[in-house]
């Protein structure tokens, strides 16, 4: 390797090249990211992005979640399944909310009511009595059997049950109820099914609730 | 440097290194997966055989299909598909237990045996030991898949346990499509004793 | 070889101490658990013996086994292929402030000293069988003297002769009582 001498520059390339060396360049990079940012702030990049509004759906049409398909039908007040043996404590009623459901999975599929937490259906904005705002009940409406099990590809009009107290829905009041979905993780390796994450509503659907006054016929 | 000589134990432990190389690949590719391990042990046969796992025995008689069903208890099964009945004859083999699984796997798509029918149907029953239940279990499946390609290979599955996993599986392949599908059935009531 | 067995004779006598040492215990922690929560060690009792166990006295007075097939199976609305188990069993509780013991009973089949089927009892069985007067079908855990369990069970047809009633009293395990019938 060889090495030359140092270029000769003029007087005034020397005082600029002296100011470049002078120069703080650190500064100098902050302060035009700062200006930048300041520039973006400006013009909104910097706020929230906006989450895209939860799709309202009407009784009637046909909600498509990752494991079933949903078609709301109506919200009714009874006071109870005597032949079901599902009556309301004293003082409640029952909230139904009639809606046929398709199972668009490759396994049967067991809907959630009891204690567990809701997975397609959940009311929003009034109490429920119970441990969680899974239906309490999941009837059957052809034949009135309170079995969950939805089989794949056979729809199944199946009204589900919450218990509410007496003063909590009228007749003719609006109702705004959650539609539920999740994201498929895997098949699960130390218990037996799959693991689901992500449980967000996907959508709700209002409904004007009738009061019926007494145990639908089924 | 010198020269590098090639003498018999460069040549060995190269040698050495590929068949080493060779079986690490094999033992990968060979070792069950979680899939694998836990899969329930099937005992395969046909309608109509006793086959007898190690914790469950059972016969199937029939497989019917129809459009609706009378069950023994006056349940009529309404539904949108179809009804596959399978009349059968179960027992448990070392101590009591709930049949807890029985189901019908056409293609990738697994049915369960109805509860709808409740008494009128054996799914879910406790089963004694050496003392059958013989009895109807129903799944409702789509009117389309029964006439598909995939019915032709389905497989009738039925264990103790509703967790399947690394126990006995009784499995017999049933042909769906080339059973007539009927406007309406009746089956019989499920009975307690050796036929 | 053997001056490098006897160069480290030391820390060879400590592996061939420890190693089986750790895997014992490791074992051990483990296996006594589950073996103490399990009926794994029975008490074997023969008809004539009375038995101290759990705070009471345990004696076999009788049992008997109806075929399906016979007048009195019939009777009872046996299911066909079916015998059914009658055993009675004798209990003194030591009488005192604590409760007398509670049991859980089950009929085991056994092959030489393993057991191949078991039988739980049949209370909810659909069967016309009435208990005998007198006797009570469950462990009293309020009694006030001695009594007579009766204990009944709806057993396959083919099921050998080789049949114990095993009795489990919560808080004896993994101890428990094997009455060979």
């Amino acid at each position: 390797m060889t090495s030359k001498p140092p270029v000769e520059h003029g007087p005034w390339r020397q005082r600029a090249r002296g100011l470049y060396d002078k120069l703080p360049t650190k500064w100098l990079i902050t302060g035009v990211s700062a200006a930048l940012l300041g520039l973006s702030a400006l013009l909104g990049g910097l706020d929230d992005v906006p989450t895209p509004p939860i799709p309202e759906f009407a009784p009637g049409d046909r909600y498509e979640a990752l494991q079933f398909a949903l078609q709301p039908e109506r919200a009714s007040l009874i006071d109870g399944f005597p032949e079901q043996g599902v009556m309301p404590d004293e003082g409640n009623r029952l909230l139904v909310v009639v809606a046929t459901v398709e199972n668009t999975w490759t396994d049967p599929l067991s809907i959630a009511r009891g204690g567990s937490e809701p997975d397609s259906l959940a009311p929003v904005g009034i109490d429920i009595v119970g441990d969680s705002d899974a239906p309490s009940d999941i009837i059957v409406f052809d034949d009135g059997s309170t079995v969950a099990t939805v089989q794949p590809n056979v729809p199944v009009k199946l009204a589900y049950v919450w218990e509410v107290p007496a003063g909590s829905l009228a007749d003719g009041d609006e109702l705004r109820v959650d539609l539920l979905d999740r994201e498929f993780q895997g098949e699960a390796t130390i218990y037996f099914g799959d693991r689901f994450s992500d449980f967000h509503v996907a959508g709700f659907v209002t409904f004007d609730v009738e009061d019926l006054g007494a145990g639908v016929g089924g | 440097m010198t020269r590098p000589t090639l003498n018999w134990r460069h040549v060995a432990n190269g040698a050495g290194l590929v068949v080493i190389l060779v079986l690490a690949g094999v033992v990968a590719h060979t070792t069950p997966n979680d899939e694998q391990q836990q899969a329930p042990l099937p005992v395969r046969g046909q309608v109509g055989e006793t086959l007898s796992g190690r914790n469950i025995a059972a016969t199937v008689d029939a497989v019917r299909v129809a459009e609706s069903v009378e069950a023994s208890n006056g349940w009529a099964g309404p539904t949108s598909g179809v009804w596959v009945v399978v009349d059968a004859s179960v027992e448990a083999n070392v101590t009591e237990s709930n049949f807890g699984y029985a189901r019908l796997k056409v293609g990738d798509v697994t049915y369960s045996a109805s509860t709808r029918p409740d008494r009128a149907t054996i799914a879910a029953t406790g089963l004694s030991v050496g003392i059958p239940w013989t009895g109807p279990l129903m799944f409702e499946l789509p009117r389309l898949l029964v006439s598909g390609d995939a019915a032709r290979t389905a497989e009738l599955q039925l264990a103790v346990d509703a967790d399947p996993r690394a126990d006995s599986m009784l499995v017999m392949p049933v042909d769906l499509s080339a059973i007539e599908i009927e406007k309406v059935v009746e089956t019989g009531r499920p009975v307690w004793g050796a036929r | 070889m053997r001056r490098w067995f006897r160069r480290n004779r030391i820390g060879l006598l400590a592996v061939a101490v420890l190693l089986p040492a750790t895997v014992g215990i490791t074992f051990a922690t483990q296996w006594t658990a589950y073996f103490g929560e399990r009926a794994s060690a029975p008490v074997s009792v023969v008809e004539g013996d009375t038995v101290d166990f759990g705070r009471a006295e345990w004696s076999l007075e009788s049992s008997r086994r109806i075929s399906a097939s016979s007048a009195e199976g019939r009777e009872f609305g046996l299911p066909p292929g079916s015998d059914l188990v009658v055993v009675s069993v004798r209990v003194s509780p030591e009488l005192g402030d604590a409760e007398t013991p509670g049991c859980i009973v089950t009929l085991d089949e056994h092959d030489g000293s393993t057991v191949t089927r078991t039988w739980g009892e049949s209370a909810t069985d659909p069967i016309d069988y009435t208990a005998t007067e007198g006797t009570r079908s469950l462990c009293a855990t309020d009694a006030v003297g001695p009594y007579t369990l009766e204990s009944v069970f709806v057993v396959a047809g083919d099921a050998g002769d080789d049949l114990a009633l095993a009795l489990t009293v919560p808080g004896e395990l993994p101890r428990y009582l094997s009455f060979r019938l």
